[in-house]
């Protein structure tokens, strides 16, 4: 009786103890191990570019050392996407709040630009925040740093020439104060979700 | 926001046909464009009028071309394509926002300030082949005007 009694606590005890190593182990399988909600990209390095702000100075990865960078690619002619997309980078920003907001540097490249000249480009960005940057190419420049950051990007005709569209990648890409390009981020996270992001990035993550 | 059912106009008739389908437009407003920005888009409610009914022609005064276009986000690649007609739910509502179906207005004479109303023209057709002519103005709202957003 004793003895069918312990050893019935000693399995009630095994199958606790099996319980707990499980309940323990699973936060740490690999999927929920990354301290990010985007998508951290596998080999993080620094992907150089030089292109021309809104007052013809050149700026390059050296300029934002130190500094978060979130990088937008698209084009003014774009009703929808683009907009939206600058809207929620100034959402994040305020989410910040000020002092991590310093660190943090929100930069639109055009891939566009035929249509897209500085002044159109630093009027665009300041519509969002004035502390948004605006960088522009050549055509060869633009295919350059779009195929370096892997962003697809597509001239579409339209109906009539000049009112040609794009078809683009909508990721917001996060490069950390190193300069290295860490996250693609997509549409689909909310300011808040990017801001934590961005939070990790600052803290050395 | 039904009492911000502001924006229709008035009803023309194209063509002498008796439908009875009256398709209401709600909430229409259109993104403030730049100097030298020469596209912007328009978006709104479009309410079913009973009766099935296509989205089938935008103009507006202020462009030199509008069209339907259809914006989709698939793989996270943002595409664009013109659509030749849209569908309006008969006892619903078709809805023209950022992210999804809106006016393209293209080639615009000068830049949407905002404040400004931008006169529309829709034009509608009926199942029996009936066109039905709305005008609307759409309300312009700032450049940084977010995904849905409603007039504060």
């Amino acid at each position: 009786m004793t003895s069918a009694r312990s050893a019935l606590r000693r399995l009630v005890a095994r199958a606790t103890a099996a319980l707990l190593v499980l309940s323990v182990a699973a936060p740490a399988c690999p999927a929920a191990a990354s301290p990010f909600n985007a998508r951290q990209l596998p080999d993080a390095r620094v992907h150089e570019f030089s292109l021309h702000d809104a007052d013809g100075g050149l700026r390059g990865n050296d300029d934002f050392l130190g500094r978060a960078v979130l990088m937008f690619f698209g084009f003014t002619h774009c009703p929808d996407v683009c907009p939206t997309e600058l809207a929620r980078l100034a959402e994040v920003v305020k989410a910040l709040g000020p002092t991590a907001a310093k660190q943090v540097q929100v930069v639109f490249v055009t891939l566009d630009p035929q249509r897209d000249t500085a002044e159109l480009l630093h009027d665009y960005v300041a519509a969002f925040s004035p502390d948004f940057i605006a960088l522009r190419g050549s055509e060869a420049e633009t295919a350059a740093i779009a195929k370096s950051f892997q962003v697809f990007y597509r001239r579409v005709e339209g109906s009539a020439p000049g009112r040609y569209t794009l078809e683009h990648s909508a990721y917001i890409h996060a490069i950390d104060p190193q300069g290295r390009l860490r996250l693609r981020i997509p549409p689909s996270l909310s300011p808040r979700q990017i801001a934590d992001d961005v939070r990790v990035l600052l803290a050395g993550g | 926001m039904i009492g911000r059912a502001l924006t229709v106009v008035f009803f023309g008739l194209l063509s002498v046909g008796a439908a009875r389908a009256q398709v209401e437009i709600v909430d229409a407003w259109a993104r403030a464009s730049l100097p030298h920005q020469t596209v912007t888009g328009a978006f709104m409610t479009i309410r079913g009028g009973g009766e099935a009914t296509r989205l089938v022609a935008v103009a507006s005064p202020l462009a030199g071309a509008a069209e339907i276009h259809l914006m989709t986000l698939h793989d996270g690649i943002a595409r664009m394509s013109r659509v030749p007609a849209v569908e309006v739910p008969p006892d619903g509502s078709l809805e023209l926002r950022p992210g999804g179906y809106h006016v393209m207005l293209m080639d615009l004479k000068r830049p949407l300030s905002v404040g400004e109303k931008v006169p529309l023209e829709l034009v509608f057709e009926t199942a029996g082949g009936v066109r039905r002519r709305l005008e609307v103005a759409a309300e312009v709202r700032p450049l940084n005007a977010a995904m849905g957003a409603r007039k504060p």
